[in-house]
């Protein structure tokens, strides 16, 4: 053999023995005599590999190799480099570039002997050279063939060696997938699979990696859902066989680098957590894959646009991978463009460009010219210069992109997309829309599964909806614009299909995201598409009178308010559609699971128990994935599954029309950047119109706003602070309440508003009336609705209720909280105050006690705990407590009950409420700012009243901003006398704030901020009955009257 | 010795042996409360006969068909009413010595006072009351919430909302001279949110303490000027006319 021929020197350099081996070696002293034995050595590196003493490991390898060597035992002996070069991945004795340096010997010792080349030794031996080769050193042709060589070893090998092929296949299809050459890698990491599931079995854990590698394909074709599907099912399977948790670790950094680039932000946070959870444990933070999840988060961070955190994350990547892999490293390029875009979008063109650039010599010098990486930097360079407004050169980059994609060979359809949604943004500013929207158009051809598509693609012919919808609404933009410039309305027209086209999309988009948070963020994107869209059809709906174009409208409009609301009450409605009671009841667990887990989250956050939050967050993860990958079944089976929640189709305006009383009317207000629109609704007729704002719109509603809410103006300065009020309101009710909408008005009653975005926080009755100059209470019954559809379906609900069960609450807070207790700010400086009772709640309860039957807890029997045993049996609960608002997090808003020890502070959170299944017909929450909260754009505010409405609560009352001890207590107390007499809901607050407001002496309580905080949101058609035990009362005495009369009659008769 | 209603009723109906109707004879001149008992149980038997028919009175006297629970229920109706009967006696006597007895004056600052509402430091529920006086003052605690405002009002005598609430609080323990002297205080201190609201009071105050004069002349001054007080204050003076 020709290793016999080798000096001894030679041999041991190519064995790759260190120094101290070497010297005793040379001294005379055979290997053999001072080391142990080889095969104890193997032993003990494999113990201290499975203890994750990495470096131990990796030195005693390398003993038991050099023992080998000597020996001549070149199996085992490569086995020891292998485990060396796994080793190598966690050790930080050496870098990770050091893969080709300890597999070197091992390389050579195959090459000598074709015996020892026929073994699966020799494969991984190929399978760490080719990884080096294109992971490290981008070299992906040379990669290529190593794995060809592969398996060629294990066609030779036969059917003993399927698991080598099946990991050669995997690392291709891997390798392909880089390459952008799709068709190939799909097919290898469809063929892993199968040689897996046929060794292994349908259900085994090394499966799951090989999901991963289907996910990953999936996910560098733009097939962002596919992925995540499949990747998902990688996961579950490791987890349920309790697979090696540094894979599922890998996993959900997968995951969570797809739902980056789908733009789903929850999902990628919840990914990324999970990564970062496992894999530091295994890893440490200096690994490379610790490095991707900082890349992951400064994308989303970019995303979200915190440019600051986005790069600092992004340079924490970089310098790892530095570090690890040197500055050539294939990733970097991509990194680098990140950090340019980051900057880009910071307006420091200047640095941007010089990431850029480096990042496209990066790819030049590896890739060559017509490489879809080096075509990757065309498009981020074409991106840079465009948004510098430098067209020269974006039209050189993009020249360069389009030779890149028209070279044969080529097949990335997202990297074609891309190049021409570039070149659509340049043609647009060079204000040539119609060419613009040509280049769109081909990007959206370029996402289709179809090629031979017409001219108008719709979303189901997509895989990609997230850049479908992005270059359709583009193009709704470019044509728009061109039917301004051209003056063509048949322009305006397409524009439109256009826009319908994006708007489907977002729907498809918004089924695919799985997090309410993801659904929420789509909704802030999708914004500027719907405020174009409206305004496209409010051009259309004046030149045409066709009515479609206001149902178009109308429809858009709806669905920008509360649709995660809509569809938490809607869900009921899956019972009604064909899927088996078991499997729904599996549905509902699930979720009821993941509830659980997310509210216990939320609460050792708030108690700072680290321990416990990772034990919870890591079952959170796990049933999130179990969750996910059963609705994905779900849907593939029964289709009912997904075409109903596609098909949360909003209320049409002509129902909601025929559904009002004839004294109710509807204004929906759409709240555009510059442009407000209004819907007026009754059963008589329909108005839409449109008011152009001025730009410091917000800032009059912001004063306003502040007007209402400033107690401490209003105590200082009732005068000035009512004068000033009243000039704040007039002036917004030019906007709000046109003189023109008075007029509509004059012969209604009763108004339901259903606000948009901001106009959220704004009391409507505490608006002047055009004419009148009164407040608009005085002359109309005021309501609010969250949207149309839920106002449908709060009309449809019971028409009666029984003034039976009530239930009411006024909790002493008589415990002695020191400010340790307080878990926050607000909580600390209400326990500063010291004793923080509430008398006016207190005899609030106790007085309207007296005109309903049902129960009390005042005091120190008001406990949380009581009010979730009690809460579902009541038809009516009444809540006066204090209520302390997080505008951070609106989950941990709160109400706070008589804290029965110190172990409990007697808060009920937010996201307990959402939990609860609640039969009350009405719950008033007298309390601080139980309407208000944070806005989120397309849902609205997220008060703890929608909790309550999301608990199944049909009509709240509810505060704008703080309520008064004592002017709520008078408020309430009369609320409910009118309710007594008969009075609908919205007829007694009314009168109850009327009378209020009449009989104050003091200016300052004259002041709406006493009076106008609690509104109505629901219907106002409902009365309350008499009370039903007083009904079977007089039904009895009735009956035993007629008994007794007939008995005597009988008795006199005989 | 005692006897049952049943007794008493046979005695009442003539079912008793002559000895035992001697021998109740002479208890019943012994004893008042054993007489009392009687008259009670005469005056259902007149209320029996009152309220029934005459020939079923005596069908069921007949029959024996009375019982003794029955004859109790009526105890409740007949007491309620003369319970009704002494409290219209009482009530009309209640008016009359109310019109007779108390003044005009009295009975206006008891139509028409009323507290002031906390526009200092109002609890809020999220936020309770700081000030202790007012805690007192919203608990109807007034003498606790008096020595509060008067030590505040020493410790700041810029403090002028202690003056006004210490006036209200006189009012209500009715030390008419020191609410007198805090309203105009307030008054003269010129603070726009309580001088309105002062100058009723202490309208009210000098009426009650018997100063007829200056209270006319301060109500008539709010009642030329549009305020929150002035239909009450036009009120006023015409009862006093």
């Amino acid at each position: 053999m020709q290793t016999r021929d080798l000096t001894k020197s030679d041999r041991l350099k190519r064995c790759g023995i260190p120094l101290l081996v070497k010297m005793l070696f040379f001294m005379g002293y055979p290997a053999m005599a001072w080391v142990q034995p080889a095969d104890t050595l193997y032993q003990e590196a494999q113990q201290a590999f499975q203890e994750r003493q990495f470096d131990e490991a990796y030195q005693t390898y390398e003993k038991a190799g050099v023992a080998f060597f000597e020996n001549q035992q070149w199996i085992p002996y490569l086995r020891c480099r292998i485990e060396m070069a796994r080793c190598s991945q966690f050790t930080s004795i050496v870098s990770r570039q050091a893969i080709k340096e300890i597999v070197a010997p091992a390389m050579e010792v195959i090459h000598t002997n074709p015996l020892i080349k026929q073994s699966g030794e020799a494969v991984e031996c190929y399978q760490f050279l080719a990884r080096h080769q294109w992971a490290i050193e981008g070299d992906y042709d040379a990669a290529i063939l190593s794995y060809e060589e592969s398996l060629n070893i294990c066609d030779l090998l036969g059917d003993t060696a399927r698991h080598y092929r099946m990991s050669t296949l995997a690392d291709l299809s891997h390798v392909y997938s880089n390459k952008e050459q799709f068709d190939q890698a799909l097919l290898y990491a469809l063929e892993a699979l199968n040689i897996s599931q046929t060794i292994y079995g349908e259900n085994h854990v090394e499966n799951g990696p090989r999901y991963y590698n289907l996910g990953f394909t999936y996910y560098r074709k733009g097939h962002f859902d596919q992925a995540i599907r499949e990747i998902r099912k990688g996961i579950q399977i490791l987890e349920e066989n309790q697979g090696p948790e540094m894979q599922i670790g890998l996993g959900y950094n997968n995951l969570a680098a797809v739902y980056v680039a789908k733009l789903d932000q929850e999902g990628a946070f919840e990914s990324s957590q999970a990564a970062e959870q496992i894999l530091t444990k295994y890893l440490g933070p200096g690994h490379e894959a610790i490095a991707n999840i900082y890349w992951d988060l400064g994308a989303m961070y970019i995303d979200l646009e915190l440019y600051d955190l986005a790069e600092e994350n992004l340079q924490k990547a970089n310098t790892i991978f530095n570090t690890n892999f040197g500055p050539s490293y294939p990733q970097l390029p991509q990194l680098y463009h990140q950090l340019g875009f980051c900057h880009d979008r910071t307006g420091q063109y200047a640095r941007g460009e010089k990431w850029h650039l480096q990042a496209y010599e990066l790819n030049l010098s590896t890739y060559g010219p017509l490489h879809p990486r080096t075509g990757e930097s065309y498009r981020q360079l074409a991106s840079h210069y465009n948004l510098a407004g430098n067209i020269e050169k974006a039209g050189w980059a993009i020249n360069e992109g389009l030779e890149v994609i028209q070279s044969p060979g080529n097949q990335s359809d997202m990297l074609r997309a891309w190049i021409y949604d570039e070149q659509g943004n340049m043609l647009s500013l060079q204000h040539q829309y119609m060419e613009s929207a040509a280049s769109f158009e081909e990007a959206v051809k370029a996402i289709c599964f179809s090629s031979d598509n017409g001219i108008h693609v719709s979303a189901d012919e997509t895989f990609n909806p997230l850049y479908f919808t992005v270059f359709k609404s583009k193009k709704t933009k470019a044509l728009f614009l061109a039917s301004r410039q051209k003056e063509d309305p048949e322009i305006l027209k397409l524009a439109l299909t256009e826009a319908q086209a994006a708007h489907d999309g977002i729907r498809r988009l918004r089924y695919s995201y799985q997090n309410a948070e993801s659904r929420l963020f789509l909704q802030k994107r999708a914004r500027k598409h719907y405020d174009l869209m409206l305004e496209i059809l409010f051009e259309l709906w004046q030149k045409s009178g066709d009515e479609s174009y206001l149902s178009q409208a109308w429809q858009i409009s709806e669905q920008t308010k509360s649709l995660l609301l809509l569809e938490a009450i809607k869900a009921t409605d899956l019972k009604f559609s064909g899927i088996p009671g078991e499997l729904l009841d599996t549905l509902k667990n699930l979720r009821q699971d993941l509830s659980f887990h997310q509210q216990n989250i939320l609460e050792l956050q708030t108690e700072g128990d680290t321990v416990g939050l990772f034990h919870q967050q890591t079952n959170f993860f796990r049933i999130k994935n179990k969750l996910s990958v059963f609705e994905n079944q779900l849907a593939e089976r029964y289709p009912e599954y997904e075409s109903l929640q596609l098909e949360l189709a909003p209320i049409s305006i002509r129902e909601i029309a025929s559904r009002l009383l004839s004294d109710n009317t509807v204004i929906e207000y759409y709240l555009a950047d510059s442009i407000l629109y209004l819907f007026t609704i009754s059963n008589q007729a329909i108005h839409w119109e449109r008011t152009l704002l001025p730009p410091d719109f917000k800032e009059l509603m912001h004063s306003f706003n502040n007007e209402c809410r400033n107690l401490e103006k209003i105590l200082r300065n009732p005068q000035e602070s009512l004068r000033d009020f009243h000039r704040q309101s007039t002036q917004l009710s030019s906007f709000l309440f046109s003189t023109s909408l008075s007029e509509r008005l004059e012969s209604v009653e009763n108004l339901t508003i259903i606000p948009d975005q901001e106009l959220g926080y704004i009391s409507f009755e505490a608006l002047t009336h055009p004419v009148t100059k009164d407040y608009l209470i005085e002359r109309y019954v005021i309501h609010y609705a969250y949207s149309a559809s839920l106002y449908h379906l709060e009309l449809l609900t019971k028409d009666k209720m029984s003034l039976d069960y009530f239930a009411g609450f006024a909790p002493g807070y008589s415990f002695p909280a020191s400010n340790s207790d307080a878990t926050d700010m607000a909580m600390a400086e209400l326990y500063r105050a010291g004793p923080y009772d509430l008398p006016g709640a207190q005899q609030e309860v106790r007085e309207i006690s007296k005109l309903f039957k049902g129960k009390t807890w005042l005091g120190e029997d008001a406990t949380e705990e009581v009010f979730k045993a009690e809460a579902s049996n009541y038809s009516i609960l009444h809540l006066a407590l204090h209520g302390l608002i997080d505008e951070k997090n609106p989950m941990l808003s709160r109400l706070l009950f008589h804290q029965r020890d110190s172990s409990k502070n007697g808060a009920l959170n937010a996201y307990e409420i959402y939990n609860l299944d609640l039969n009350a017909n009405l719950a008033v929450l007298s309390a601080c700012n139980t309407a208000a909260g944070s806005l989120r754009s397309g849902e609205g505010i997220l008060s703890l009243s929608r909790a309550f409405a999301f608990a199944g609560i049909p009509n709240l009352i509810a505060s704008l901003w703080r309520a008064d001890d004592d002017a709520s207590a008078k408020i309430m107390i009369d609320f409910y006398e009118g309710l007594t007499k008969g009075l609908t809901k919205g007829r007694a607050l009314r009168q109850a704030k009327l009378e209020f407001i009449r009989d104050q002496k003091s200016e300052t309580y004259q002041h709406p901020y006493f009076w106008s905080s609690f509104i109505l949101i629901g219907e106002n058609n409902s009365t309350f009955t008499a009370s039903s035990y007083l009904l079977w009362w007089i039904g009895g005495i009735t009956i035993v009257f007629l008994l007794v009369v007939l008995g005597q009659k009988y008795r006199f008769n005989r | 010795m005692e006897h049952t209603e049943e007794y008493i009723r046979d005695y009442l109906l003539g079912k008793l042996t002559p000895e035992e109707t001697q021998l109740m004879d002479q208890e019943l001149e012994d004893n008042p409360d054993l007489m009392e008992s009687l008259d009670l149980q005469r005056d259902i038997m007149i209320g029996i006969q009152a309220g029934f028919d005459e020939e079923l009175r005596k069908k069921l006297i007949q029959a024996d068909m009375i019982e003794e629970g029955k004859i109790r229920s009526l105890y409740p109706r007949i007491l309620w009413r003369w319970a009704s009967a002494a409290a219209i006696v009482l009530g009309s006597l209640s008016v009359y010595f109310y019109m007779t007895q108390t003044s005009v004056e009295e009975r206006i600052y008891l139509t028409y006072f009323e507290d002031f509402p906390n526009i200092v430091d109002p609890a809020q529920r999220d936020t309770p009351g700081q000030l202790n006086g007012f805690i007192a003052y919203q608990n109807g605690q007034y003498q606790e919430a008096l020595e509060r405002f008067s030590q505040l009002e020493e410790e700041e005598p810029t403090a002028i909302y202690a003056t006004f609430y210490k006036g209200i609080c006189a009012m209500h323990l009715e030390d008419w001279s020191m609410a007198i002297q805090a309203f105009e205080k307030v008054r003269s201190a010129g603070d726009q949110r309580f001088v309105e609201a002062a100058t009723w009071y202490v309208s009210l105050a000098y009426l009650r303490a018997g100063n007829r004069d200056r209270a006319t002349l301060i109500l008539e001054s709010i009642s030329e000027t549009p305020g929150n007080f002035r239909s009450e204050a036009l009120a006023i003076l015409d009862q006093l006319d």
